[in-house]
C-alpha cells in the first residue's frame, strides 16, 4: 500500500486539529494546498504567522487586539456606563454589525459547561467582577447564547453582579425577524409572549 | 437513505463545520447513539429541540459514518432547567453519567424512562434538584447492577454493620464506614482496613436505605439538609466513580460553584 509522505501527513495532522475539520476534510485541504502555487501557500503561511504574532486578547475586555487594549476599549466615543457580556470575540463582531450598541464589552472566552468541567475559574469571570468594581458601569447586559449553557452562564453572572449595585439585563428572546410564527418552537413562542412589549 | 424513528434526548452537543452539530442522543429504541444535525446552529425552528436535554421524536437517516437528523418533533421541554445554573448542572450530571455508562447502540432497560423522569423532576422549580439527582444516582446504580450493599457488612458479611465505638474502626462514633471498593457499608473491624471510603452518618445510611428500597413517596417526604445530602451524594458518587473508573466533571463543577 502506498504510504503518504511524512511532510504531507504532518500537514493533514495539523489541519485535522482545527475545529470542525475531520480527517477527510483535512486530506482534501492538504491536497488542495499541494496543487496551489507556491506564492499563495507562502502568503497563507505568512498570514498565519503574522496573526499569531500581532493579535492578542485585550487586557481589559478580552476581545481581539493588536495592542495591549482593543480599539473598542481605547475609543473615546463608547458609552462606558454600558457593558455587554458575550461568550466569544465573534459575538462582539455580530453585535457591532447591528450598529445599535455603543457601549463596551467583556468577552468571557466561553460559557459554563458542567459536563465539560468548565466552571467560572476557566472563564474571565473574576476579571469581569474586578472591572465592574473599578469602572463606572451602570448596566450590565448579559448577551450569552440563548442555549442551555448560555442561560446557565447568564444566571450565574446575574447572581454575581447582583451584589455590586448595578442594573443587570438579559438580551430579549423571541421570534426571528422574517420568520413564521407557525414554525417557531413552543419555548421560543412562550418566551416571545412573556417578553412582549407595548407599542410606543 | 433508509430512515428510522426514535424518541430521543440530547445528552451532548459538539459544533461541527460551518453550522452543523454532532449530537450524542439517548434513544428509547436504540440506546445511545451519535447523529449529525445539519445546519443546527442556524436553524431557529429546531434550536430548542436540539438543545441540551431537548426531548423529541426524531426521524434519523442512516448515514455513511454518522446517522443524520432528518426531522424533529418536540416532546416536552426543559424550560425551568434552562436559566437555573444548579438545575442545569444536575441535568448535566445525569447526561454525563448516562453518556459514560452506556455503550453505543446497546439500550439498557428502563434507562431512557429514568432519564425522562429525572429531567421532568429537575424541570419542576418546587423540587430540590440535588435530592432528585441523588435519587437518579441510586436508580442508575441499581439498573447497572452496582447497587451498594447497605444491609450486611460488604467486607465480612456480618449482619447490620453498627456504628463504630470509636476504637480502632475507620469511622468515628455514630458513623458507619462506606467503602466503594468493597461496594457498601463495613463493620467497625473491616472499616479499620479500608482507606478509600468515607464515614457516613446514621441518618445518611437510613436515607440511602429508603432510596435503595425505591420508596419515592417516602423519599420525597424526608427532610434532606445540605449536610445530609453531602454524605448521601458522596457515597453514591464514590460508588459510581469506582465502577466507572472515571471522574464526574459535573460534580466537580457543582462543588466549585457551591464553594
Amino acid at each position: 500500500m502506498a504510504e503518504i509522505p511524512a511532510s504531507l501527513a504532518r500537514v493533514m495532522e495539523e489541519l485535522g486539529r482545527l475545529p470542525g475539520i475531520g480527517p477527510k476534510t483535512a486530506q482534501r485541504l492538504s491536497f488542495y494546498l499541494l496543487r496551489t502555487p507556491r506564492d499563495s501557500v507562502e502568503r497563507l503561511a505568512a498570514a498565519l504567522i503574522e496573526v499569531k504574532a500581532r493579535i492578542r486578547f485585550c487586557a481589559d475586555c478580552f476581545f481581539i487586539a493588536e495592542a495591549e487594549r482593543c480599539t473598542i476599549c481605547l475609543s473615546g466615543r463608547r458609552d462606558r456606563t454600558l457593558l455587554c457580556v458575550v461568550e466569544e470575540p465573534l459575538d462582539v463582531l455580530a453585535i457591532e454589525r447591528t450598529g445599535e450598541y455603543h457601549g463596551i464589552y467583556h468577552v468571557l472566552q466561553g460559557a459554563l459547561s458542567p459536563i465539560d468541567g468548565i466552571g467560572p475559574n476557566e472563564l474571565r469571570v473574576a476579571e469581569l467582577l474586578a472591572r465592574l468594581r473599578r469602572e463606572p458601569v451602570s448596566e450590565v447586559i448579559l448577551a450569552t447564547d440563548p442555549d442551555m449553557e448560555g442561560e446557565a452562564t447568564a444566571a450565574y453572572l446575574a447572581q454575581q453582579v447582583g451584589g455590586l449595585g448595578m442594573k443587570t439585563s438579559r438580551l430579549a428572546h423571541g421570534l426571528p425577524v422574517g420568520g413564521e410564527l407557525e414554525y417557531a418552537d413552543e419555548l421560543t413562542l412562550a418566551r416571545a409572549f412573556s417578553g412582549r412589549r407595548l407599542f410606543q | 437513505m433508509p430512515t428510522y424513528q426514535a424518541d430521543a434526548i440530547v445528552l451532548r452537543r459538539l459544533d461541527y463545520g460551518e453550522a452543523d452539530r454532532i449530537l450524542t442522543l439517548l434513544t428509547r429504541e436504540h440506546g445511545k447513539l451519535s447523529a449529525i444535525a445539519r445546519g443546527a446552529r442556524k436553524s431557529q425552528a429546531r434550536a430548542g429541540a436540539l438543545d441540551l436535554f431537548g426531548r423529541s421524536r426524531m426521524m434519523l437517516a442512516k448515514g455513511h459514518n454518522l446517522d443524520v437528523v432528518a426531522q424533529v418533533e418536540r416532546r416536552g421541554d426543559a424550560r425551568h432547567i434552562s436559566g437555573d445554573m444548579q438545575r442545569t448542572a444536575y441535568a448535566c450530571l445525569v447526561a454525563e453519567v448516562v453518556d459514560k455508562v452506556l455503550e453505543d447502540r446497546h439500550p439498557v432497560d428502563d434507562v431512557f424512562d429514568l432519564v425522562v423522569e429525572t429531567l421532568d423532576r429537575l424541570n419542576l422549580p418546587s423540587r430540590s434538584s440535588r435530592a432528585d439527582a441523588c435519587w437518579f444516582l441510586m436508580r442508575i446504580l441499581d439498573l447497572l447492577g452496582y447497587q451498594p450493599q447497605l444491609q450486611d457488612c460488604a467486607g465480612c458479611g456480618s449482619a447490620s454493620p453498627s456504628p463504630s465505638t470509636g476504637e480502632g474502626g475507620g469511622a468515628s462514633e455514630n458513623r458507619i464506614w462506606f467503602s466503594p471498593l468493597l461496594g457498601g457499608l463495613l463493620c467497625p473491624r473491616c472499616g479499620g482496613h479500608d482507606q478509600a471510603g468515607s464515614a457516613l452518618s446514621l441518618t445518611a445510611v437510613k436515607v440511602l436505605r429508603v432510596m435503595q428500597a425505591g420508596d419515592a413517596a417516602l423519599y420525597d417526604r424526608l427532610r434532606l439538609t445540605p449536610e445530609l445530602l453531602d454524605g448521601v451524594e458522596r457515597a453514591l458518587e464514590d460508588q459510581l466513580e469506582y465502577h466507572l473508573d472515571r471522574h464526574l466533571k459535573s460534580l466537580d463543577f457543582l462543588r466549585s460553584v457551591r464553594g
